[in-house]
């Protein structure tokens, strides 16, 4: 639970690149792990609280997500393993903050898992999923530039299975 | 160690061109001597004396020994090198590798959310990209659940062998004339019952089947049987018209009885498919049913009613009919259910059309089903647009089916005080080639707010007119605080605003939202508001 006191504290963060930015606790706390490092360091607001693994240009990238979403309610714990209620919506603003190239998107990703920001980490993780739709496995190869790398009996295994995943 | 922390600090504090500037040998000072300059290239003419030779010796020794500590500072921070780029090439080479940098259990909610939405075909497809996706993808078992009657028989197989032993599984079946459900399908599903999370039907008939030689499918899945499913917790039959008859309800006496033993079916969904209560639906939370009435409809509602009236645990009902211009009968009577677990109701009516047997139908329906503790009531009817027009020139007559539907929707004797969430929806489709038919329609529907004391939010989307109406004199405060017209094209805001205030309801007002709400006058009603209370609205 916040206090008031909290809402006006200002929080320090350092990149990886050694970019120190400043936030406001509301704003930072949407990462749950920022918030349990800042319970763990107490009242100490001068302390700067390291981030390793993100650059400054994410970093910048999730604080403007984080500054957006700052008043949203906790996300609910997820209790099902039901794949079925998953849903691909993006909200609009989402939508269009996610409008970055691949290679931001896939850092944004890794960011939010580090920094444990569940609603971006499934912000971007939808957007892939939208990315890879009724895609053929050559055009997702492509799309993110795989390589095929099976062996000749694992390609004899899916040219196998493409037999019986035909539509019908 | 002078040295070392010069150098760590020179690490951090180096201005640009500082280390160039360093490297030029005329800027070091033992560098700086003309005599080695002299004799280093060859253009001395004198024999070295003395003095010189210990001066150079002595500068040699310097830069030997300089040398010497740089080499082995160099080794060591070479060494350091190579452990930090050990440590975080790993690290930083993934933050440039797009896809490949996401590890594994990413990946498989990246997956999880594709095949969720756009099928099973998604995770076979996903299986075939490269082989650390195939490993992804095959050992997540939440891909592999969803059995359905078109795959084939090596696809239902691999599918069971990939979703693990202990999974749910997600049972599709397509029943219709032209895709038949194979043997082999339905008895690889029922081998695996007990792992039956969901199951969902979709079947049809030709109009050559009679109805009384149809068999549903769910027959054929052990419906009569009594099977254990110990996991099922969600089940939607839906039965398609065909183009050349009626539909099939299963209405009547002989209807379908599950025999199934399913203490965690909280969700049941029916389409134009009617099921006879059951032990099967004990733990049920949640009912839909979509039915298209028959002339003669009462066998129907009175299936419904007691499907509801034995399930105790319902809270959410949703219950959408269609088709009133075939009823015959103008009166109803059904007997009465008692259901206090039902919270939410959502009640909505199709191709609703301007009669008595409709109105008729409704009242006796709503009067049926006590639902006392509801708290949010969702009321939607799409009209026919033929009645819509019909009653533009008989402005009496609209008025006067408003207020029996509305009536009929919250009765005079039934107060609903736990209501505090209501929403009403009144649409009608404009059809293609009545561009030019008049697009007014005359009458008003009247809101009895003195019905539902405590509702707080209000919402209303409708093409008729609105007028609200409170007892007069009334003496508890009115709760309404949230009222949000969407929609509304015929919305009078000064003759809303007046009423409200002139009911006493204009005081607990504290949102007012009018949104995409034609011919909508603002500040005509901005004037009724008045600027008082637009401030304490502001205020708030």
């Amino acid at each position: 639970m916040s206090t008031t006191e909290d809402k006006t504290r200002k929080v320090k963060l350092v990149t990886s690149d050694n970019e120190e930015f400043e936030v406001d606790w509301e704003v930072a706390t949407r990462s749950v792990l920022i918030k349990h490092m800042l319970e763990d360091i107490g009242e100490s607001e001068e302390q700067a609280i390291p981030l390793p693994n993100v650059t400054a240009n994410v970093l910048k990238k999730v604080l403007e997500w984080c500054e957006h979403h700052r008043k949203d309610p906790e996300p609910a714990p997820e209790s099902s393993d039901d794949n079925r209620k998953r849903t691909l919506e993006i909200g609009d603003w989402d939508a269009k903050f996610i409008q970055v190239d691949q290679e931001m998107l896939f850092e944004i990703i890794l960011a939010a898992n580090y920094l444990d920001i569940k609603a971006l980490l499934d912000v971007g993780c939808k957007t892939v999923a939208n990315m890879i739709k009724g895609k053929q496995p050559e055009e997702i190869r492509k799309m993110f530039n795989i390589v095929n790398d099976f062996t000749p009996e694992e390609e004899a295994q899916i040219k196998k299975e493409n037999e019986w995943a035909e539509d019908r | 160690m002078d040295v070392l922390r010069a150098l760590e600090k020179a690490s951090t504090s180096t201005k640009p061109g500082e280390v160039e500037k360093a490297c030029k040998k005329e800027n070091w000072e033992v560098g700086q001597n003309a005599d080695l300059q002299l004799f280093a290239t060859g253009h001395a003419e004198r024999p070295m004396d003395a003095e010189t030779l210990s001066v150079l010796s002595l500068n040699a020794c310097r830069v030997h020994s300089m040398a010497g500590i740089l080499k082995a500072l160099l080794e060591t921070a070479s060494e350091l090198q190579r452990e930090y780029e050990r440590c975080l090439t790993p690290v930083l080479s993934k933050l440039s590798k797009g896809i490949a940098a996401i590890p594994d259990e990413l990946l498989a909610l990246i997956f999880k959310h594709n095949a969720a939405m756009y099928g099973r075909k998604q995770a076979i497809r996903l299986s075939h990209v490269s082989r650390k996706f195939r490993a992804v993808a095959l050992s997540e078992h939440d891909l592999w659940t969803t059995l359905h009657s078109g795959a084939r028989k090596e696809e239902i197989e691999a599918f069971i062998s990939r979703s693990g032993r202990d999974t749910g599984l997600h049972i599709v079946v397509r029943n219709h004339p032209r895709h038949s459900v194979s043997q082999h399908f339905l008895e690889t599903c029922l081998a695996v019952s007990s792992r039956w999370k969901s199951v969902e039907i979709e079947e049809s008939f030709t109009s050559t089947d009679r109805p009384a030689e149809f068999e549903s499918i769910i027959w054929k899945m052990g419906g009569a049987s009594h099977l254990h499913l110990p996991r099922l917790e969600d089940l939607r039959i839906t039965h398609l018209q065909d183009d050349f008859g009626p539909g099939h309800h299963h209405s009547g006496p002989n209807l379908l009885k599950i025999s199934w033993t399913s203490p965690r079916l909280h969700v049941l969904a029916l389409n134009n498919f009617s099921l006879a209560h059951s032990p099967a639906f004990a733990a049920l939370t949640s009912f839909e049913y979509a039915l298209e009435l028959e002339p003669l409809c009462g066998a129907q509602i009175k299936n419904i009613l007691s499907i509801l009236g034995a399930s105790p645990n319902i809270s959410h009902l949703r219950l959408e009919m269609s088709h009133f211009l075939c009823l015959v009968l103008d009166e109803y009577r059904f007997p009465e259910v008692h259901c206090p677990s039902i919270t939410s109701l959502d009640l909505r009516f199709q191709e609703y059309t301007f009669s008595d047997g409709a109105e008729g139908l409704i009242a006796a329906f709503i009067k049926a089903l006590h639902v006392p503790d509801v708290q949010k009531l969702s009321l939607a009817i799409h009209f026919r647009f033929a009645d819509v027009v019909n009653h533009i020139v008989t402005k009496d007559v609209g008025n006067e089916h408003l207020t029996r539907l509305s009536d009929a929707l919250i009765p005079v004797a039934n107060i609903r005080s736990s209501l505090t969430t209501l929403a009403y929806k009144f649409t009608y489709d404009n059809p293609r080639g009545w561009k030019n038919a008049p697009k007014i329609f005359w009458g008003t529907f009247p809101i009895h707010l003195d019905r539902t004391p405590n509702v707080s939010s209000l919402t209303l989307t409708t093409y008729t007119g609105v007028r609200f109406t409170r007892e007069e004199g009334a003496v508890v405060p009115s709760r309404l605080h949230r009222l949000h017209f969407r929609g509304c094209n015929r919305l009078n805001g000064r003759g809303v605003i007046q009423t409200l205030k002139a009911t006493g309801v204009w005081n607990s007002i504290e949102e007012f939202v009018i949104e995409d709400c034609v011919d909508f006058k603002s500040a005509v009603t901005l004037d009724a508001v008045g600027k008082d209370e637009i401030a304490r609205l502001l205020g708030l």
